[in-house]
């Protein structure tokens, strides 16, 4: 057991709570990889449809581009949340709460039908971040998927916001409320009251989730108190602000809260500390005030905003690489360089890959941050490009690995082969969404080839981007189900006791020579 | 070069260069390091360089490219000769002229416009929100704003050349979405300007507009 463990190990938590709390991990996982599988296949069928091989109709198109984004968002962040969870519960020594996670779970889940219901059956297409008043005012959906699709994102919105204040109360009774934020750190380089980063990191991001949470409820309660009295109006520009603060921070917490975790794991499988320091401190709880004031980058292209409200959110949107880059790319590059890996186990190795994704999503990120591309690139496919790089490239790859660490499969080969195969595909995928950015296709076009009258340039540049993404996303599928297949290989032996990285280590690690 | 030529090399760059690195990291981390602590030292030292040199460019490039917002008349000491207000509605787009050759004009999904300076869109909407995007007849986006109803935006927009120019919608708006476009025709010549003084006067400003002032 090396430094860091004898940091942030507590024995307040039984053999058998970790146990369970990793049974409850590897449901709650293996439910988000299901919901995944089923919304990339509806992904490779809109493109397929934007690439004219399939004939969906604008009705069908909608609802499934609006069941896909609800789906993978809130799937993804139910994987980091639950990932983050057991990863505290296990190396932080916090009360773990399974039945309360267990119930909020299941209540996940009724929420999930709502949307499922009122998107498939009552074809609700507003798009995933509903930009009020649409939900009103199309007529191919009935009004009850309108009321049902907003109550289950309600009750979505409460019960993680409640998972997330479940996370801050278990650490800060553990470790001491005061202690959370790290403030300690600015008194004494090795202050009394320590905690692990994934405290401090897993702290500042709830703190941004429950904010988030807050505001994606109030815009929701503005559409039921509109559903249920049609004559209430709510201004515009208001409600854009309210959703879009809701949708980036959502988006935002999913990719901070896994990084919380490989904090945590990292240093288990190279033996390199990866402790709190002041730096540390600094660099998140910037990233806590570049998550809040980075947000009008969305409505850039809105100009009823005040000008320097839009100015604030490209500088706090290029500072918000800071702390990321120097200071948690950097250390997870200290993590790795000459460790001695003669060869890489599956679950770091998905750490390292989905990092490279974290980095180019960011920067394809920060160029649309800026304001005069923004004017040329906002809402062309650059935007579904440099969000499906961090998603799918970074968080995605990072769950797999958590996933394959929390089954404790055996299979590292097939898993990797698996990795492989969806890294040159995904990138494949993603590369044409950046390729018709860059050629000005519109998002969000359930098909191009009514663009026709643009000397064909949109109709074609949207038709061949699309064929070809949808071909590599139906391999980067195949090389998920090769994954998905390496979960069927737990290790028997060590089933019945909690599995800990470091054994691993131990066992696994092929010596330096 | 367009600004999206641009944007794509600098993407594929950097991607390239992150993935050498990732590359030579890969290959550095089967090595053992022989003094694990020394070698961290020493990375460690490293991040504060790393950090002046990232804070200088971040810095940098939000001072070259804050210069020119697109929300300010490109132009202000030559008030907009030419007003039209947009007006974005599932799913067309309705255009009148407030100021210029025919005012009170109304036209839906096509509009006439001489070749005349800078143009003040003003764009609302009646339901949704909307994106006002112009391209030009090459399929190439030069400029959008949202149309939202209760907010007019306003847009200066100087055409490049005059021909013909595409409206599309840039926010999705429903099941009609993907087919709400209009046409706008850009005429005529610019006035008490030789053929010549008018081609680079437009090419420099629309270039002012797709390369967010980096002329």
């Amino acid at each position: 057991m090396n430094n860091h463990m004898s940091e942030s190990a507590n024995s307040g938590v039984s053999e058998a709570e970790i146990a369970g709390a990793r049974r409850l991990a590897i449901t709650a996982m293996l439910i988000v990889f299901t919901s995944f599988l089923a919304m990339a296949c509806i992904g490779v069928a809109m493109r397929s449809n934007q690439g004219q091989w399939l004939h969906l109709g604008p009705t069908r198109f909608y609802s499934l581009m609006t069941l896909h984004g609800l789906m993978q968002v809130g799937g993804l962040f139910v994987g980091s949340l639950y990932a983050t969870w057991y990863i505290l519960v296990r190396f932080a020594g916090i009360r773990p709460h399974t039945r309360m996670m267990w119930g909020l779970l299941l209540t996940t889940m009724v929420g999930v039908a709502g949307i499922v219901i009122g998107t498939v059956v009552g074809k609700y297409a507003p798009g995933w971040y509903m930009l009020y008043p649409i939900e009103f005012k199309v007529p191919s959906w009935p009004s009850w998927s309108m009321g049902m699709v907003t109550s289950a994102l309600l009750l979505l919105g409460l019960v993680w916001g409640q998972t997330m204040f479940l996370l801050v109360q278990a650490m800060g009774e553990r470790y001491g409320y005061r202690n959370l934020f790290g403030f300690q750190y600015f008194f004494s380089k090795s202050p009394a009251g320590k905690i692990p980063p994934i405290v401090l990191i897993t702290t500042v991001v709830a703190i941004a989730g429950i904010l988030g949470a807050l505001s994606g409820a109030a815009f929701l309660i503005t559409l039921l108190i509109e559903w249920i009295n049609p004559a209430i109006h709510f201004n515009v520009l208001m409600e854009k602000n309210l959703v879009l603060f809701f949708g980036h921070m959502i988006a935002n917490i999913t990719l901070y809260f896994v990084v919380g975790v490989i904090y945590e794991m990292m240093p288990h499988f190279t033996g390199r500390p990866w402790k709190t320091t002041r730096v540390v401190v600094i660099a998140w709880l910037a990233v806590l005030v570049a998550l809040i004031a980075a947000y009008p980058h969305h409505l850039y292209m809105d100009y009823a905003m005040p000008v320097w409200v839009e100015e604030m959110g490209q500088v706090v949107s290029y500072m918000s690489a800071l702390p990321s880059v120097v200071v948690t790319i950097f250390g997870l590059i200290a993590q790795i360089y000459q460790t001695g890996w003669k060869r890489w186990q599956f679950v770091p190795a998905t750490f390292a890959v989905g990092a490279v994704g974290w980095v180019i999503g960011g920067f394809a990120a920060i160029v649309d941050s800026t304001i005069s591309n923004n004017f040329v690139l906002h809402n062309t496919l650059w935007v579904p490009a440099h969000f499906h790089t961090y998603y799918l490239m970074g968080v995605f790859l990072w769950l797999l690995g958590i996933g394959f660490y929390l089954v404790d499969s055996r299979a590292e080969r097939m898993a990797k082969g698996g990795l492989a195969l969806m890294v040159v595909a995904g990138y494949g995928f993603l590369s044409m969404f950046y390729v018709g950015g860059v050629l000005s296709v519109p998002r969000r076009y359930a098909e191009y080839a009514h663009t026709g009258f643009i000397n064909h340039a949109i109709a074609h540049s949207g038709a061949w981007t699309a064929q070809v993404g949808a071909v590599c996303a139906a391999f980067l599928i195949l090389g998920y189900l090769v994954y998905l297949a390496s979960l069927g290989f737990p290790r028997r032996d060590r089933l019945a006791e909690p599995d800990t990285p470091e054994s691993r280590r131990e066992t696994r690690v092929v010596p330096e020579t | 070069m367009s600004i999206e030529l641009k944007i794509g090399i600098a993407v594929a760059a950097t991607a390239a260069v992150i993935i050498l690195i990732a590359l030579f990291l890969y290959f550095q981390s089967r090595r053992k390091s022989p003094s694990p602590e020394e070698d961290h030292k020493r990375i460690y030292g490293l991040r504060t360089i790393y950090f002046v040199i990232l804070i200088v460019a971040l810095g940098a490039t939000l001072g070259a490219t804050l210069q020119h917002l697109p929300y300010f008349n490109p132009d202000p000491h030559s008030p907009a000769p030419l007003i039209v207000k947009v007006t974005g509605s599932q799913w067309m787009w309705a255009f009148k002229i407030i100021k210029g050759p025919h005012p009170g004009a109304e036209t839906d999904n096509k509009l006439t416009l001489p070749f005349d300076g800078p143009v003040e869109f003003r764009v609302t909407s009646t339901d949704v929100n909307h994106g006002f995007g112009l391209y030009d007849n090459a399929g190439t986006l030069l400029g959008q704003v949202q149309a939202m109803p209760g907010y007019v935006n306003t847009l200066y927009f100087r055409f490049p050349k005059p021909g013909t120019y595409h409206v599309l919608c840039l926010e999705y708006c429903g099941i009609g979405h993907q087919f709400m476009h209009a046409t706008i025709k850009v005429t005529g010549a610019l006035a008490g300007a030789s053929p010549a003084a008018q081609s680079t006067h437009a090419v420099q400003t629309a270039s002012r507009h797709l390369e967010g002032g980096q002329e």
